[in-house]
């Protein structure tokens, strides 16, 4: 009897040693989105079948479902929060936070997930307060006052746990609002740097790229999750549209360190170096799109780089040890630059700003690649992302800025009889190369992952959440949601068995062979 | 409680009617919220014309206090974000650039109307009121959104302004069938559509041989079948539609 016991515990640990967690916004520091698990892979997925489905009845989800202690935690828009029980979906707590009067922003209030530590959550609150909350009941452990509504800020970002730090990145760059990324204090919710993405008096090489004193409503906001590399002991942060968005008149100069990657030391929140993909933007070319970490080979060598696909239409690849261009390439039609300068800088296409009378640019305001979740897959060295592929012509107007006020000047419409088409990209970091290409009737827009079963997932605005043979992009399994995906999609072992999850509309949805 | 922007929200009076300061508040949220898919006037396809003063919804300040709080059939639902002061807000800033209506049809409403029905046999796709058929756009409450030039150019040059959604899907089946009709949805995999006899059809592309969609519209061009005056006729007849015409 005792000895039938001891067999039990130990089978017991046996099957929970096999499972798997997923901890963090990109799936790692690296932000590769890649689970290494092949159970469901290119000659069974044709069976995956649904498990579970969780209802939130709330808004669109942007959440990056993380998985650990045999739950499930996801954020929704609105500052709701839940954690679901692995095995049926069931919910164990529930989180809410009413938003304040009058919080205004850019695009709803959407949310794209926790970051954990121990037995932390953390997550932003829309109105600018970064909370921590206890895994096993959802309760209020701190909250920090990381920004104020009322002048146009806003939080949206997944935070990510650097060390002893959570970091985090500011939205609102369409109300005039100055950028930032910080680091708080896991334990304790305190701040314990600021790194401002317009450059002020603190950095006067970096404020002399501003007229005047535009930098103050200079925008460049950072609302997409970094990536963290142990080894350099380095941050990389992608930021966002100079304000005012669209319009660069008030604020001449290049506009450091807006639509830029920058490197921070995560002790101090020092800039190690920064790379600016588009100076002076007047197009919405925000550069907070994924940040990959990879090594790629390049003339016999293997250089440590860190990658993105631009919402400017290019694909890039930076050695990450010094921010040094490696590779600059467009993915999608690109007419507002001609090539690169001996110094990686972009040579401008002149008269390419919003007019009155309206501008053509390409790509258009969503991009090129916008924001959604992409996948680089160690197991056949691409990098996936999707693409709206078109042109949208810019009509400007004019206002002065007035504080917690928009503060955008143009307003894009599609061409006439071209509305854009959409493309999923699988690209070759170390040549930009566009490997394979698939044409979608619409962009795709989220539900990327790449798994060691050779597969790649993504879910699009139709709904359909898609597996494709990673290698060479044909489609092995389908299953229609029957809402938008615009979350990135993860997957785990829980009980031996292999699952992928992804946010679909206001529903999590979870799914494995039968 | 996080408020519930889907649940049907009922509105009373108005609290910032002609309020300068709440005005100016909604005409900054109008810029963000609004304007990139009703933009400034003149009217899209994409969304309907709110300059002019009178509204598919209603016309009262209700009517568009619930639409913009709890959203429509292709519009978001903004009382979540506004709540119900910044919606109100946004009612007084709308009601601002609606300008007076000074147009004047010129033909006769009720010889288009008979003309709309049988020689043009618009309703063969388009319905009005309980007439008809849904296979193009609904007209019951066109002359609410859209301007006699609109309309006009709708019947001569029906390509101009495509309505979102109302593209050509050509399909030809694996035994040579050809199928055509208007677009009731379209992505990766599949397509669905009305053909000219209002039956429906629903392929994914891989069941068929080819399957292609077109920006371009099923309808006629009208200038070719009906008379000047019988375009004017029509005109007219619609201009009527949703506006106590009709």
């Amino acid at each position: 009897m005792r000895t039938l016991a001891i067999v039990a515990v130990c089978a017991a640990q046996a099957l929970v040693a096999q499972d798997t967690t997923w901890t963090s916004y990109g799936g790692g520091h690296n932000s590769w989105r890649y689970s290494e698990i092949s159970e469901i892979n290119t000659s069974n997925v044709a069976k995956l079948t649904p498990q579970w489905i969780f209802q939130s009845n709330g808004g669109r989800m942007q959440t990056v479902p993380l998985v650990l202690n045999g739950l499930m935690y996801a954020t929704g828009p609105q500052n709701a929060a839940f954690a679901l029980d692995l095995l049926t979906g069931k919910q164990i707590w529930r989180y809410e936070k009413r938003l304040p009067e009058g919080t205004m922003g850019c695009c709803g209030a959407p949310n794209r997930g926790f970051a954990v530590s121990g037995d932390k959550l953390f997550k932003v609150n829309y109105e600018g307060v970064l909370v921590a909350l206890d895994a096993r009941s959802g309760a209020t452990l701190w909250e920090a006052q990381v920004a104020n509504h009322k002048v146009g800020y806003s939080l949206t970002v997944a935070p990510q746990v650097v060390k002893d730090k959570v970091i985090i990145g500011n939205a609102g760059a369409e109300f005039g609002t100055r950028g930032f990324i910080d680091a708080y204090s896991v334990t304790t919710g305190e701040r314990l740097w600021r790194f401002h993405t317009t450059a002020g008096p603190e950095d006067p090489k970096g404020m002399a790229t501003w007229s005047g004193d535009s930098w103050k409503r200079g925008g460049g906001s950072a609302w997409v999750t970094g990536s963290y590399d142990p080894e350099t002991d380095t941050i990389f942060w992608g930021t966002g549209n100079p304000g005012p968005d669209m319009v660069g008149d008030v604020r001449e100069g290049d506009n450091l360190y807006t639509c830029s990657l920058v490197a921070l030391d995560p002790n101090t929140g020092k800039l190690k170096w920064h790379y600016q993909f588009t100076p002076h933007d007047v197009h919405d070319y925000d550069a907070t799109e994924d940040l990959p970490l990879v090594d790629v080979k390049i003339g016999g060598k293997t250089v440590k780089a860190v990658i993105q696909a631009n919402r400017n239409g290019l694909f890039y690849a930076l050695d990450r040890t010094n921010g040094k261009l490696l590779v600059a390439k467009p993915y999608t039609k690109v007419d507002w630059m001609t090539g690169m300068d001996a110094n990686g800088r972009p040579i401008m296409v002149p008269n390419k700003e919003p007019k009155k009378e309206g501008n053509l640019a390409c790509p258009g305001l969503p991009g090129g690649h916008n924001w959604w979740p992409t996948t680089f897959s160690p197991q056949t060295g691409l990098y996936y992302f999707s693409s709206e592929d078109g042109c949208q012509i810019f009509y400007r107007h004019d206002a002065e800025y007035k504080e917690g006020q928009w503060y955008q000047l143009s307003n894009p419409r599609g061409v006439p009889e071209e509305p854009a088409t959409g493309s999923i990209n699988a690209v070759d970091p170390a040549t930009g190369e566009t490997k394979w290409r698939v044409e979608t009737a619409r962009p795709p827009s989220g539900g990327f992952l790449s798994t060691g079963g050779g597969l790649l997932f993504i879910g699009d605005r139709d709904g359909y959440f898609i597996a494709f043979d990673a290698k060479t992009g044909k489609v092995l399994w389908k299953f229609q949601t029957g809402s938008p995906i615009s979350a990135g999609a993860v997957s785990y072992k829980f009980r031996g068995k292999q699952y992928v999850a992804v946010a679909a509309g206001s529903n999590i949805m979870t799914f494995a062979l039968p | 409680m996080a408020q519930n922007p889907n649940e049907p929200h009922a509105a009373p009076k108005n609290p910032f009617a002609n309020d300068l300061k709440a005005i100016a508040e909604g005409e900054e949220m109008y810029r963000s919220q609004c304007l990139p898919c009703h933009g400034t006037g003149g009217g899209r396809a994409t969304a309907p014309d709110l300059s002019r003063g009178t509204y598919g919804v209603g016309d009262r300040d209700e009517d568009l206090y619930r639409i913009i709080f709890n959203g429509g059939r292709v519009m978001p639902a903004f009382g979540g974000t506004l709540r119900e002061d910044g919606v109100w807000k946004l009612v007084s800033y709308v009601r601002t650039i609606s300008k007076p209506l000074v147009e004047k049809p010129t033909g006769n409403a009720a010889a288009g109307e008979k003309v709309f029905w049988e020689k043009g046999k618009c309703g063969q796709c388009h319905r009005v009121g309980f007439k008809g058929a849904a296979v193009g756009p609904e007209l019951t409450k066109v002359g609410a959104s859209r301007s006699l030039q609109y309309l006009q150019t709708a019947l001569t040059d029906p390509d101009k302004d495509l309505g979102r959604g109302f593209a050509t899907i050509t399909v030809v089946t694996k035994d040579g069938k050809k199928l055509q009709g208007v677009q009731r949805g379209y992505d990766f995999f599949s397509a669905q559509f009305y053909d000219a006899e209002g039956n429906f059809h629903s392929y994914f592309k891989s069941d068929v041989k080819e399957l292609t969609r077109a920006e371009k519209s099923l309808m006629p061009n009208y200038s070719k079948t009906l008379s000047p005056a019988e375009i004017n006729d029509v005109v007219t007849f619609l201009y009527g539609l949703g506006r106590g015409g009709k």
